[in-house]
């Protein structure tokens, strides 16, 4: 195995790139085109730092206008775009090549409609997913899909990766929160899809945008589900001092029939970490569970009794349930900010595979095991109650072996979470990052058909290109620019 | 008929009408539309009847995998011994087509039929999790998986929702499962205007009241609690409060069940014949579609979704009303199908709800000819 590969730079179009520069800013205005290198560097990378390389333009859209002149003329040269909201992504779904030109949605920030008798929001796709919640919640409602991230993703991106968060084990994921889209077509159209929510005319084709990866469109504008606020949550806190066992407590949890909002997961290295980040204030132990429960003070002292009484049955160190709202926002600013507490003692690598509840003790055995076969650390924080696991591999990012050698074990975890029943992705996407490993969840005639879906939508391939399928299965249409 | 009993069968079928250049009906047990009534008369049916199995249940996982010619009573009966259920209530409306038969995962999945509780859990499309399928080259294809997040790749599952069986022949279907709720109650208003049904689901969806089931049929209103005992009587407490100027009345056990089981299967249309539509519309403005309709025909109202839903009765001898159904569902920008219906010709036509914009058109086409370019399976266009 080697390192993650990007193709190889089209060097006719590089040739181009002052009659692009050119016809992007008389379609749109200079202003909006950024093309010299020291600033085009400020693109070359996500949330993923280990791939870096910057594009040939960016084009910083004001509205669904701009985006469709942008695309008309890149279809036109046969530039790849890189669609990019906040650029948080952890699998390198915004990482560009040399001759691709970078569409931002960020300047796209509106709430355009918020309808409470129809219970939906309409905003722009480059609104913070914060920023939508902010916005209903004077009346009474909340969007469901929480990030980690959410302070500073955008709704394109959520869309184009169908995120999720803590929450979503009650509420589901982008896709069960969406009810239509304004999306821009490779020719240049602005689409209005809708609606999956009751019937929609035809295929349900947002069920393929929702998780697309920038690979179908560019989305300019959502109309997203919003819910009403629950009177009031409040998190249990239960340690144990075996994986093993704090991942049975989940699946008893969920097998007893209580449907918590939210069931988090920390191990011993991440609450160290986040604790002196933090101070949330965590008991230290090997497994941490957070489980988040809704309603009026008695609904929920109701159900923190059900939950402890079953999480005691496996003798766990600690069990303590959040005793104010200034409790609970700091045990959930703790788990919110784990990645980023991580980040600053350690390099790390994300994973996101996602298993059955059922297989979470076998599956934590398993990365442990791999975690000493490699000699590497594995902290974990994931979101337990949907399988959602988040493995961080700690490594030098400094050190190329060390890198490579983090590369493979996050590989080898990721088998695992699919050997089990799981997948390769939960809610941070496919990318570069797990790209090659599609092979070995899926058979290539299965690849195949997703790509001719890509086809309808994107005949030259020019959308997010070198993602989320096998370079090498993706090569002939990527070349040739389409079948 | 053709009776395949595994995928392998199913795989030779397809190539062998490939070879032949012929059609193919796919069929589970007929309980919603006789589409070989409705299509070609030359076609083979294909009959799912023999992939019946429920292949894999974990309660402790919320899934259930199932073939699609499964039933769905035995799916349901799986499911009852652990206290679990589908959540988004399937419809069944066999018996308002008068075909008493059992419908299949497959034909709910392919028809993406939900039932009431969609008003709170979501429909068929956001429970299923994978499916298996051979698609009209013969290829045996599979998308998504068994877990509840999963962005792996495009969604070919979801997409086979509601597609009717166009874009390949479901073999297996993976569904979440949810624990079933501790209690649940109706709660009835009497005598209610659509204009008066409507304030009440704004009002009730507008709180954190959690209301499963919001439907509206012969003038009454009935809403459906779910929860622990504590959370229904602190609701129902707290909807009383706020509506002290409605008398309502609570309706429990057997009763309750009767409701949301007519609900579900629109047995209160039961012995009236007409063409029975299902239009998708915003809340907003299904009071005044609703009394276009009734302007125009003769025709009997239910809503359902707290008023996303409209199901019309247009009675018999109004056999040209698809036209106006659909041009007024487009003036509300609703989405109108044909669940039933005399006119064979009509239900050809609208039980698939096209797109009205070219560019929707002609992309749904393309997504056809990718799945089954020699359009040998159903043909939604």
């Amino acid at each position: 195995m080697s390192f993650i590969q990007m193709p190889l730079a089209d060097q006719r179009i590089l040739s181009h790139k002052e009659e692009v520069i050119f016809a992007l800013a008389e379609a749109l205005g200079i202003e909006k085109i950024i093309h010299h290198p020291q600033e085009t560097i400020a693109y070359e990378c996500d949330a993923l730092t280990a791939y870096r390389c910057p594009p040939m333009a960016v084009v910083l859209c004001e509205n669904s206008e701009d985006v469709a002149k942008a695309v008309k003329i890149c279809y036109q040269f046969s530039i790849p775009m890189i669609p990019r909201g906040a650029g948080t992504s952890l699998s390198g779904g915004s990482l560009p090549t040399q001759d691709s030109v970078v569409i931002s949605t960020a300047r796209l920030t509106d709430v355009l409609e918020i309808d409470t008798v129809n219970r939906s929001i309409k905003v722009q796709s480059g609104i913070t997913n914060i920023k939508v919640s902010e916005a209903v919640n004077a009346h009474g409602f909340f969007y469901a899909p929480d990030p980690s991230s959410q302070l500073a993703c955008v709704i394109s991106g959520n869309i184009a990766m169908n995120s999720g968060g803590a929450h979503c084990l009650k509420y589901g994921v982008t896709t069960n929160n969406l009810i239509s889209v304004k999306m821009v077509t490779y020719e240049g159209e602005i689409l209005e899809i809708d609606s999956a929510l009751v019937d929609c005319a035809g295929y349900d084709l947002l069920s393929l945008i929702c998780g697309s990866e920038g690979q179908l469109g560019i989305i300019t504008e959502a109309t997203l589900k919003i819910l009403t606020l629950p009177e009031g949550a409040r998190p249990i806190m239960i340690g144990y001092d075996d994986a093993e066992i704090a991942g049975q407590c989940v699946a008893d949890i969920i097998q007893a029939g209580l449907l918590p909002v939210a069931i988090e997961y920390m191990d011993r290295p991440c609450i160290e970490v986040v604790e002196d980040f933090a101070k949330a204030g965590y008991p230290q132990c090997e497994a941490l569970l957070i489980i988040e429960v809704e309603g009026n003070d008695e609904e929920i002292d109701f159900q923190l009794e059900k939950i402890k009484a079953i999480a005691s049955k496996l003798k766990p160190v600690e069990m303590r349930a959040s005793k104010s709202k200034e409790e609970s926002l700091l045990i959930w600013k703790g788990r919110k900010s784990a990645f980023g507490a991580m980040g600053q003692v350690n390099d790390y690598i994300c994973l996101d595979g996602t298993v059955p509840i059922s297989a979470l003790p076998k599956t934590l055995k398993n990365i442990g095991e791999l975690s000493k076969q490699y000699g590497l650390q594995v902290a974990n924080v994931f979101h337990a109650g949907d399988g959602n696991m988040h493995p961080l591999i700690l490594y030098n990012a400094n050190d190329e072996k060390e890198q490579l050698k983090a590369e493979e074990l996050g590989a080898e975890i990721l088998l695992a979470c699919v050997e089990v029943g799981g997948c390769l992705s939960g809610e941070h996407g496919v990318g570069i990052e797990k790209r090659d490993l599609m092979t070995k969840q899926f058979a290539l005639q299965d690849l195949e058909m997703q790509m001719k879906v890509k086809d309808v939508f994107d005949p030259k391939w020019l959308f997010n290109p070198a993602k989320v399928f096998p370079l090498e299965v993706s090569k002939k249409r990527r070349l040739k620019g389409g079948l | 008929m053709l009776h395949p009993r595994d995928t392998n069968d199913i795989q030779e079928i397809v190539l062998e009408k490939l070879a032949k250049n012929s059609a193919l009906l796919i069929q589970g047990n007929q309980s919603q539309i006789d589409f070989a009534r409705l299509d070609q008369q030359n076609s083979d049916i294909i009959s799912m009847c023999d992939l019946n199995q429920v292949k894999l249940y974990e309660p402790g996982a919320l899934y259930i995998v199932a073939q699609a010619g499964a039933s769905l009573s035995e799916i349901e009966k799986t499911l009852d011994a652990h206290n679990q259920m589908l959540a988004f209530e399937p419809m069944n409306i066999s018996q308002s087509l008068s075909h008493d038969s059992e419908p299949t995962i497959g034909g709910i999945v392919a028809t993406n039929l939900s039932g009431s509780r969609r008003v709170l859990m979501g429909g068929c499309r956001d429970h299923v999790l994978g499916v298996e399928f051979i698609n009209g080259a013969g290829e045996f294809i599979t998308s998504g998986g068994r877990v509840m997040k999963n962005v792996t790749g495009l969604d070919l599952a979801k997409l086979q929702c509601g597609a009717y069986g166009s874009l390949g022949i479901l073999t297996q279907i993976v569904l979440k499962t949810m624990p079933k709720p501790e209690v649940e109650i109706t709660i009835k208003f009497e005598n209610r205007s659509i204009e008066k049904a409507i304030e009440i689901f704004t009002f009730v969806m507008g709180n954190s009241f959690e209301i499963s089931g919001a439907v509206y049929w012969n003038n009454d209103v009935y809403l459906r609690l779910s929860g622990f005992e504590i959370q229904i009587q602190n609701r129902l407490e707290r909807i009383k409060n706020k509506m002290n100027n409605f008398s309502i009345t609570i309706i429990e056990n057997e009763l309750h069940q009767d409701i949301w089981q007519s609900a579900n299967t629109l047995s209160y249309l039961n012995g009236l014949d007409g063409d029975l539509w299902q239009i998708a519309i915003k809340p907003s403005a299904v009071a005044i579609l609703s009394s276009e309709i009734k302007s125009h025909f003769n025709a009997n109202i239910s809503l359902d979704l707290a008023g996303g839903r409209l199901f019309a009765l247009i009675h018999q001898g109004e056999d040209n009303n698809a036209h106006d159904i659909k041009a007024l569902s487009e003036k509300y920008q609703a989405t109108a199908r044909l669940l039933r219906s005399n006119n064979a010709q009509n239900l050809k036509q609208y039980r698939f709800a096209k797109p009205e914009n070219e560019s929707l058109k002609k992309i749904n086409q393309s997504i056809k000819k990718q799945f089954d370019p020699m359009n040998i399976f159903n043909s939604p266009f």
